[in-house]
C-alpha cells in the first residue's frame, strides 16, 4: 500500500492520529520502534518481566531482550521511563485521564480550554474514559484522609479549585464478579481489579481487544485504525531521518528513513505528510538528526515532567496496595499540582523506599517522619510492611523554562540510530516549592487517614514518567515549534502528534488524555488542510 | 566480562543492601547480586568494574588501605551513605543501581521465574510482604476503610 501519511510512533498519540485519518479514507503507514505485543500471549503481569527498565518487555529497547536497551544521556534527569512497543507508554500507564486545569492554559497556549473540550469529549467517548464507580481499599483510605482535612468530594472533569475526586480512568467499569466463579470473559466483562495496570492489562482473560479493561492504545485506537483497512503498522522500525526537500523557500517533507531493529536493514518510504509522534525525547532527537531547520533554536526546549515524588504512610491495618485499579482517587490543587493514591507491586514499592535522597536517621523537620533511601535490615523490614502501606504519588505543576530541554549529546557516542538525545532538566525553585507543598499535603492526608508513620521518597534528580513539551505548539515561532494545528512553523506538512506538543505541564494533571485530544485535533487539521 | 574481584565486591554491596533478616533469606541468598551484575552490564558494558572500583575507593576513605569486601557491615553501610551523598550524580547513580536492581530482584518474581518456560515459583519474599502474586482479579477488592 502506498501511503498518504507516515506516522512515526505508535504510542499514546500516534494511533489517535492514525484512526482519525484512516476513518476519513486517508492511507496511513505507522512506524513503531518497539515490538507489537499480544496482551493474552505476552503480558505476564510480573513486575520484573514486564517493567524492568533494562530488559523488561515494556522497556525502551529492541524486541530482543538479550540486547542492550537504548541509553539516553542525562543531565539533572533521573530515571527515564520510556516504553517501546505498539501502545507505547499507555501500556504501563495507570489509565488516569484528567483534563488540564483551565487556569494552567496561560499565555503559552494558542488555544482556550473551550477549544479543547470537544476534542476531550471525542477521546473520552471513544476510549472510553469513565468515572470509577467504586473504590478499592487503598483508594477509600486516601479518600477518608482527604475528607478529614476538609477537601470536598467532586465528580467534575473541569477543575478550578482544591478537591478530591474519584478518578476518571480509561478503564472499563468494574466487572460484576462472584467470589469463586471463573474470572473469564464473557462471564466477567470489565475491570477485574487485579492490580496489574502497570504491567500491561491482559484482563479479563479471553476478552477480545475491544473488551480489555485498560484502554491503552494497543487495544483501542490501534484496532480501530486497522479495522478501516487504511492503516498499516510496521513494528520494530526505528525512524532515523525525516526526508525533506526545498519547496521554494520552505522545506517540505517527502518521506522517512527507518532501520529494522531486528535485521539492521535500512528502508525508506515516501509520503507527502509526516506526523512525528515519538514522544518528548525522541521527537526532537529525530528532528535534530534529520537536519531540519531550527532557526530559533526552540526545538527540544521547554521540557516539563511534573517533578514527581512519593509519600508513603504505614498503617496498623491491611491496605492492599496490590488490589484494584492502581489509581482510583486523586486530589487536585490548582497552582501546585495533583496527587493520587498509587497502587503497585512490591518491586516498585521497594524502589519507593530505597531510591530516594537522604537517609532515614536524619531529622526531617517536616510532616513526614523519615525520608530518602533505606536499606539493610531496617529497609527490608520496612518493605515487609508493604501490605499495610498507602503510597501517594505527587505530580507537580513544574514551570516550563527554555533551559530544560532535549538536545543531542556531545559527550556520548551515537548509537545504531544516530546521535543520542541528552535530557537536561533542573527544576526551578518555584517548582521545588510546589513539590514540597504537595508532599506536605500528602503527609497531612496520610496522617489524617490514620498512618502511624510517614515516609517521603524525596526523589532527586527528577523521575521522568510524564514527559511533555520540547516540540510545543504556539503562535510565536520564536517560542514554539508548531502552530495551533500541530504543523511545524518551518516545515510544510510536518505535524506533531504526541505530548511533546504541550506548551506546558497542564498544571500537574497526567498528560495522556490532553495529548490524545490534541492528536485528534491535529488529525482534523491534517485532513482539512491537505485532504479536503 | 567483569573481573572476578569486581563480582565479589558487588556481591558484598548487595548483601549490605538486602541482608538476611529475621530468619528470611537475603538478597544474596536469592541470587540478587547476579541480577545486579547482569542488568548493569547489559545496560552499560564495563560498568561493573567501574562501580566496584568506586566502592573500593570509598572503602579506603572509611578504613585506610581496605577494599570494600574487607569492611565490616557498619563500615560498608558508611560507604554506601557516603556515595549516596556525593555531589556527582554518576556516583549516586551507582548506589541507586545496586539498590534498585538488588531490591528489584529480591522483591519481584525474578528469583522464582524462568522466562523461557514461564514457570513461576512464588518467591518467599512475596509471602513476607503480603503480596498476592499474579491474579486474574479481585472480587473482594474492598475492605472497610
Amino acid at each position: 500500500m502506498s501511503q498518504d501519511v507516515i506516522i512515526i510512533g505508535a504510542g499514546g498519540g500516534g494511533p489517535v492520529v492514525a484512526k482519525e485519518l484512516a476513518e476519513r479514507g486517508i492511507r496511513v503507514l505507522m512506524l513503531e520502534a518497539g515490538p507489537w505485543l499480544d496482551p493474552d500471549r505476552d503480558f505476564t503481569r510480573l513486575e520484573d518481566d514486564m517493567s524492568s527498565i533494562v530488559d523488561g518487555q515494556l522497556r525502551w529497547g529492541p524486541a530482543d531482550r538479550s540486547r542492550a536497551p537504548w541509553v539516553r544521556r542525562r543531565d539533572g534527569a533521573g530515571l527515564i521511563l520510556q516504553a517501546a512497543g505498539v501502545g507505547g507508554t499507555t501500556l504501563h500507564f495507570n489509565g488516569i485521564c484528567p483534563r488540564v486545569y483551565p487556569s494552567a492554559m496561560n499565555g503559552a497556549w494558542p488555544l482556550t480550554y473551550r477549544d479543547l473540550i470537544p476534542h476531550y469529549e471525542q477521546v473520552e467517548e471513544f476510549l472510553p474514559v469513565a468515572l470509577v464507580d467504586d473504590l478499592a481499599t487503598k483508594d477509600a483510605l486516601f479518600a477518608s484522609g482527604c475528607e478529614r482535612i476538609g477537601l470536598k468530594r467532586s465528580e467534575t472533569r473541569d477543575v478550578s479549585e482544591a478537591m478530591w475526586r474519584p478518578c476518571h480512568n480509561a478503564i472499563l467499569p468494574i466487572a460484576k464478579m462472584k467470589p469463586g466463579a471463573p474470572l473469564r470473559y464473557p462471564d466477567v466483562d470489565g475491570c477485574t481489579m487485579c492490580g496489574h495496570c502497570l504491567q500491561g492489562c491482559p484482563h479479563p482473560v479471553g476478552a477480545p481487544l475491544e473488551r480489555k479493561a485498560k484502554r491503552a492504545t494497543n487495544v483501542s485506537y490501534v484496532p480501530a485504525a486497522m479495522a478501516t483497512g487504511n492503516c498499516t503498522i510496521v513494528p520494530n522500525a526505528f525512524a532515523t531521518k525525516i526526508l525533506f526537500e526545498q519547496n521554494g523557500g520552505a522545506p517540505r517533507v517527502r518521506g522517512v528513513r527507518w532501520r529494522d531493529t531486528e535485521t539492521g536493514e535500512e528502508r525508506e518510504e515516501e509520503a507527502a505528510t509526516i506526523v512525528l509522534a515519538g514522544g518528548s525525547i525522541e521527537s526532537p532527537r529525530l528532528w535534530l538528526n534529520s537536519g531540519l531547520p531550527n532557526s530559533n533554536d526552540v526545538v527540544g526546549r521547554y521540557l516539563s515532567m511534573h517533578l514527581q515524588d512519593f509519600v508513603t504512610g504505614f498503617f496498623d491495618r491491611e491496605v492492599h496496595p496490590d488490589v484494584g485499579q492502581v489509581t482510583m482517587a486523586r486530589a487536585d490543587f490548582p497552582g501546585y499540582g495533583t496527587i493520587w493514591s498509587q497502587g503497585f507491586g512490591p518491586q516498585s514499592f521497594s524502589i519507593v523506599l530505597g531510591g530516594g535522597t537522604g537517609s532515614w536517621d536524619e531529622p526531617t523537620g517536616e510532616p513526614w517522619d523519615i525520608a530518602g533511601r533505606g536499606w539493610g535490615a531496617e529497609g527490608v523490614r520496612k518493605i515487609g510492611e508493604y501490605h499495610r502501606s498507602l503510597t501517594i504519588a505527587i505530580s507537580t505543576d513544574d514551570e516550563e523554562i527554555p533551559g530544560n530541554r532535549v538536545t543531542l549529546a556531545d559527550d556520548w557516542g551515537p548509537d545504531e540510530h544516530g546521535p543520542v538525545p541528552k535530557v537536561i532538566y533542573h527544576p526551578t525553585s518555584t517548582s521545588v516549592e510546589r513539590q514540597t507543598w504537595l508532599a506536605r499535603k500528602a503527609a497531612e492526608i496520610l496522617k489524617a487517614a490514620g498512618a502511624r508513620e510517614v515516609h517521603r521518597t524525596n526523589i532527586q534528580p527528577a523521575f521522568f514518567t510524564h514527559i511533555m513539551g520540547t516540540m510545543r505548539m504556539g503562535s510565536d515561532p520564536a517560542a514554539s515549534v508548531v502552530d495551533a494545528g500541530g504543523e511545524a512553523h518551518e516545515v510544510e506538512r510536518l505535524f506533531i502528534g504526541d505530548t511533546s506538543i504541550l506548551p506546558n505541564g497542564l498544571g500537574g494533571p497526567n498528560p495522556t488524555l490532553t495529548g490524545q485530544a490534541l492528536a485528534a485535533r491535529t488529525a482534523g487539521e491534517i485532513a482539512r488542510r491537505y485532504f479536503a | 566480562m567483569p573481573d572476578p574481584s569486581s563480582l565479589e565486591t558487588l556481591r558484598a554491596a548487595v548483601d549490605t543492601v538486602g541482608p538476611a533478616t529475621d530468619g528470611r533469606p537475603g538478597a544474596v541468598e536469592l541470587g540478587a547480586h547476579e541480577h545486579v551484575v547482569t542488568m548493569l552490564e547489559l545496560g552499560l558494558p564495563g560498568i561493573v568494574d567501574m562501580v566496584a572500583a568506586l566502592l573500593n575507593a570509598y572503602a579506603a576513605d572509611v578504613r585506610a588501605g581496605a577494599a570494600f569486601i574487607d569492611l565490616d557491615a557498619g563500615e560498608r553501610d558508611q560507604v554506601l551513605r557516603a556515595m549516596s551523598a556525593d555531589d556527582s550524580q554518576d556516583i549516586r547513580d551507582a548506589v541507586d543501581a545496586i539498590i534498585v536492581f538488588g531490591f528489584g530482584a529480591m522483591f519481584s518474581e525474578w528469583s522464582g521465574y524462568d522466562r523461557t518456560s514461564r514457570a513461576l515459583k512464588a518467591p518467599s519474599t512475596w509471602a513476607a510482604v503480603g503480596f498476592h502474586g499474579p491474579v486474574h482479579g479481585h472480587p473482594d477488592y474492598r475492605t472497610d476503610a
